[in-house]
């Protein structure tokens, strides 16, 4: 505003009253309105000053109109301060928390952790299986295997020979690459080291989509064997190793025995087949890997052709599929050739167990908001008389609820921040935890998605805990029955949501407690399980001869004589043993052996019966405690120049020569089944994949017939086996520097390991069960409290009336119960309908099994009846002439 | 918005040609306190828009520039429906000859 001393009074009385309305309008739009104002008010002026003399009528209507301001400022003023009740409302609820910090302190831990943990889970799902896979076109991607559903083979890895057949006839594909995982010992001036690497067709990274950072990607030409000598470097080893030098291209590596070029150096974060290849080096198949179909042994992934889908592949994998069976009979008649999205492939293992998380997060954070829930409607009961004194002077229902909502999402936002900083921890942890269980290729973080879950899951919680209570209070405002009176009491809707509260508290409670019930009571099943062998006192160690190296079988049979006999004079070491691969280890070499035993019919069977093939040294079982049922063990004079002998399994034995003694029997082996071999021993079973298998059919050859260039070295320790371990690797350096020994375990870790998926699901269930527990009995301690003391006058009527303590007690307590065997009854099919999910978890337990239901009910009764005992003694107390004053 | 006479006749105004605060006044009769409101109302639907004069004209002149205000196209339609209703809207203001500024 411009006010000048020349101003005739009209305008300067108008501008006065101007520049006293100005102060209504808010401040974002004084400015302008003032301007508008004073422009109309000069300008009418202006035009009429000069025409001349300005009329008195004018000069008053000028005035009257600048009154009109007034007016126009206030409408404003109105207008925004409808906008600005919410702000106004955030700092009453602010305000309120503070005067009561013990009601916020708790509803602002409940929701924090309910949001923290339902964040950390959504983040783990979020990289596991939401983020698209980091290749291009995921979608694109296919994995392919050989199945054969007549003895209930499903997926199997493919044979090389099939491999090269697909790489030339499928026209579905644009391209097909194959895989194996391989160790090789990495040399580098010092001491070798084992490298878990991979052996991949030289088409893998471009099938995948993805280009080295640095450097080529193999050439197509470096798949024959011979050319084969360079590798691709993962971003991981290159940084370790290589100290992230660019000059590491051209370079050469020893690995194993042979020289190898680096010619390149992966992406950051670029890992496959999974977690762990420190390099990849072309897979030049070897002359007999070429040849073979029933070692079924690498893994394929493929890029649909521009124009094909997955049924067109299917079909036409189908009829190759056919024409290889007819072509090859003795090694493909039967098998099948199964295809499914990659995508989907490598989120299946984690879908299941991640699913059930979210499903038990989810029930968490609804606990945590009927606490909070709970607690919301006993503050607002405690501020009726607040609220009353709002609703006389005209504010609205709406108005009121919208303040009462309020303070549920000022919670849930201050505990949703937190929340998310928990979060923040709890990320680290998963990724910690999870390594190795989830598909490896998007980092567990709190990214943008994860944020905009957390934001969302805050308005839910904001309206899922404070709706209830907000209706509630709202509704009992100006009724007869809760006309001023008693502070902290409520109508007789409180009272039914606060029973409510009781009653899905512990509905949900009973569906968590049930679905980590049954883990555990699967999980001690489990451990119940006889493996087959002794694990306590075990220790194992991989050892990969190269062929360059030991070129003849008799070298190899060598160096593990050699080896084990050093191994056997080691201090504390009992027996020691080798095999091919061992039980419980995902690392090895293991697969099927047609086979036929003569005089009965499996000889000529067809397809022929298969058996888990196993090479073993003299004291493998011996030294596993895998115990020897009939005939003997393998000797030293189990060698080349002697007879072909061979161990079964007594699986095997009743399987195929049932109630006849196996010892002396023949048994012929192979694809074709030539191989005459007596049996001369039956060993125990072993349930060699994990303790939750049936042990299968097995047959043990001895390794110094059947040689085999990677063994496993198994020792019995008297003593500490974690320190044999060292001495072992020791030995094989020892024998030859230029050895590198890799999986270095006890068997105890492996038999652990190979459980520590279900543990872990466990671990997270059994924690949530554990949290929601302890939110029930705060909620029956916090709602039994709150009860009692809005019929402290009703106790008083009794108590004068003549009522006992222990009656006043008896009542609290059944009242209690009533509510929490409504949820016992509403939570228990809930939780049998949830332990469905939970189906592939279970080992020797049903998804109803009655001693986890009776212990789940046991606990939730005895923590409800716990927590409602201290208010009940409370309400007792009660002195009648106190209470009845109250009035 | 609420289709209400007072309303109605402020855009019939605007929409004539009385693109000024006091203009609106003069040819509806209608106080400051009415019309004031209702043009913010009508801003805030988005019937009207308003700008400033140019800054020149109004230092010539020693005052702030003029808050010039006209119907947008979902105005002229919500006037059409106005129009509608009020039989005698459009009765109620005279056609402006000539623009404002020709006046001064």
């Amino acid at each position: 505003m411009t006010p000048e001393r020349r101003d005739p009074v009209a305008v300067a009385v108008s501008l006065a009253l101007l520049r006293v309305a100005r102060v209504l309008v808010p401040l974002a739009r004084r400015r302008a309105w003032s301007d508008e104002w004073e422009a109309e008010i000069r300008h009418r002026w202006g035009a009429a000053a000069r025409r001349g003399a300005v009329p008195l009528g004018e000069q008053v209507d000028l005035v009257r109109r600048s009154s009109g301001s007034f007016v126009d400022a206030a409408w404003l003023r109105r207008q925004f301060t409808t906008d600005a009740e919410s702000v106004h409302d955030v700092r009453d609820s602010v305000r309120l928390l503070a005067r009561h910090p013990r009601f916020a302190v708790a509803a602002i831990a409940t929701l924090a952790l309910g949001i923290g943990a339902a964040t950390t889970v959504f983040s783990v799902v979020d990289a596991a299986l939401l983020e698209p896979l980091p290749f291009r076109e995921p979608d694109r991607l296919v994995r392919l295997w050989e199945r054969r559903p007549a003895d209930g083979r499903e997926r199997d890895q493919v044979g090389a020979a099939t491999l090269a057949d697909w790489r030339e006839q499928a026209r579905s594909f644009s391209g097909l690459a194959a895989w194996i995982s391989w160790d090789f010992a990495l040399r580098d001036g010092g001491e070798p080291v084992a490298i878990p690497a991979a052996r991949v067709s030289t088409n893998l990274f471009s099938v995948l989509g993805v280009r080295p950072a640095l450097g080529r990607d193999f050439l197509a030409e470096e798949e024959e064997k011979g050319r084969e000598r360079v590798a691709l470097l993962a971003h991981g080893l290159w940084r370790s190793r290589f100290g992230g030098d660019p000059g590491v291209i051209g370079r050469t590596v020893g690995l194993d025995d042979e020289s190898y070029v680096v010619v390149g150096v992966m992406p950051e974060g670029f890992t496959f087949p999974e977690e762990g290849p420190g390099l990849w080096v072309p897979l030049a198949f070897l002359p007999d890997e070429l040849r073979s179909r029933s070692q079924r042994m690498f893994s394929v992934i493929g890029r649909l052709a521009p124009g094909a889908g997955l049924p067109e592949a299917r079909a036409e994998m189908s009829v190759l599929a056919s024409r290889l069976a007819a072509e090859h009979p003795e090694t493909n008649r039967g098998w099948e050739v199964e295809a499914a999205p990659a995508v989907e492939a490598a989120r299946e293992g984690a879908r299941g167990p991640l699913l059930s998380l979210l499903a038990a997060v989810a029930l968490v954070l609804l606990i945590a908001c009927a606490n909070v829930s709970s607690l919301l409607l006993a503050r607002g009961a405690a501020r009726r008389q607040e609220l009353s004194v709002r609703s006389a002077l005209g504010a609205s229902r709406a108005r009121l609820l919208r303040s009462l909502l309020t303070e549920a999402l000022v919670l849930a936002a201050i505990g949703g921040a937190l929340g998310v900083a928990f979060a923040h921890g709890g990320v680290r942890a998963a990724r910690v935890l999870a390594a190795g269980h989830l598909p490896p290729w998007n980092p567990v973080e709190v990214d943008g998605a994860v944020l905009a879950f957390a934001l969302a899951t805050i308005a839910f919680v904001s309206v899922l805990s404070g709706l209830a209570p907000g209706l509630t209070s709202t509704a009992e405002l100006g009724r007869e029955s809760v006309r001023a009176g008693r502070p902290g009491a409520g109508g007789a809707r409180t009272a039914r949501l606060t029973h409510g509260v009781v009653v899905v508290e512990t509905a949900l409670c009973i569906v968590l407690l049930v679905g980590a019930g049954l883990l555990v009571r699967s999980l001690l099943r489990l451990l119940e399980q006889d493996p087959g062998f002794r694990p306590h006192g075990l220790v194992s160690a991989s050892i990969f001869l190269p062929d360059k190296r030991y070129p003849e079988d008799a070298q190899q049979v060598r160096f593990f004589e050699e080896l084990l006999e050093r191994v056997r004079r080691l201090p504390g070491v009992e027996s020691v043993g080798a095999t091919t691969t061992l039980p419980m280890n995902p690392v090895g070499i293991d697969h099927d052996m047609p086979f036929g035993i003569e005089g009965t019919a499996s000889l000529t069977a067809d397809p022929p019966p298969e058996a888990d093939f196993r090479i073993a040294s003299d004291d493998y079982f011996r030294t596993m405690g895998i115990p020897l049922l009939a005939g003997r063990p393998f000797l030293p004079t189990d060698d080349q120049r002697g007879r072909r002998v061979a161990i079964i399994s007594r699986a095997t034995a009743e399987r195929y020569l049932p109630g006849q003694d196996p010892v002396g029997r023949t048994l012929y082996w192979g694809s074709s089944r030539r191989n005459a071999t007596e049996i001369v021993g039956v060993v125990g079973e072993v349930r060699h994949r994990g303790l939750e298998t049936s042990p299968r059919p097995e047959m043990y050859l001895p390794f110094r017939q059947v040689s085999y260039g990677s063994l496993v070295v198994v020792a019995r320790a008297s003593g500490d086996a974690g320190a044999l371990g060292r001495l072992l690797a020791q030995q094989v350096v020892a024998l030859d520097p230029a050895l590198a020994v890799s999986d270095l375990s006890t068997m105890e870790g492996l038999v652990s390991a190979s459980l520590a998926g279900r543990r872990l699901v466990l671990a997270i269930l059994g924690s949530f069960a554990a949290f929601a527990l302890v939110l029930a009995a705060t909620g029956v301690y916090g709602v039994v409290s709150f009860t009692t003391a809005r019929r402290t006058h009703e106790f008083g009527v009794r108590v004068a009336l003549g009522a006992r303590a222990r009656d006043l007690e008896r009542l609290v307590l059944r009242d209690t119960i009533a509510r929490v065997a409504v949820g016992i009854a509403l939570g228990i099919p809930a939780a049998l309908a949830a332990a469905r999910l939970l189906r592939a978890w279970l080992f020797r337990v049903g998804p109803a099994d009655p001693l986890t239901l009776v212990a789940v009910v046991g606990v939730l009764a005895s923590v409800a009846v716990g927590c409602s005992l201290p208010p009940a003694r409370r309400a007792t107390r009660v002195d009648p002439a106190v209470a009845l004053r109250g009035e | 918005m609420n289709v209400t006479y007072t309303t109605a006749l402020v855009l019939e105004a605007i929409s004539s040609g009385y693109h000024y605060g006091f203009d609106v006044m003069d040819v509806t009769g209608l106080p400051s306190g009415t019309v004031y409101p209702a043009l913010r109302r009508l801003e805030d639907e988005g019937l009207l828009r308003s700008r400033w004069e140019k800054a020149t004209l109004a230092h010539d002149e020693g005052r702030p520039p003029r808050r010039y205000y006209e119907a947008t196209g979902s105005g002229e339609r919500w006037l059409e429906q106005a129009r509608a209703r009020f039989r005698l809207l459009e009765a109620a203001v005279p056609p402006k000859l000539k623009p404002a500024r020709a006046q001064g």
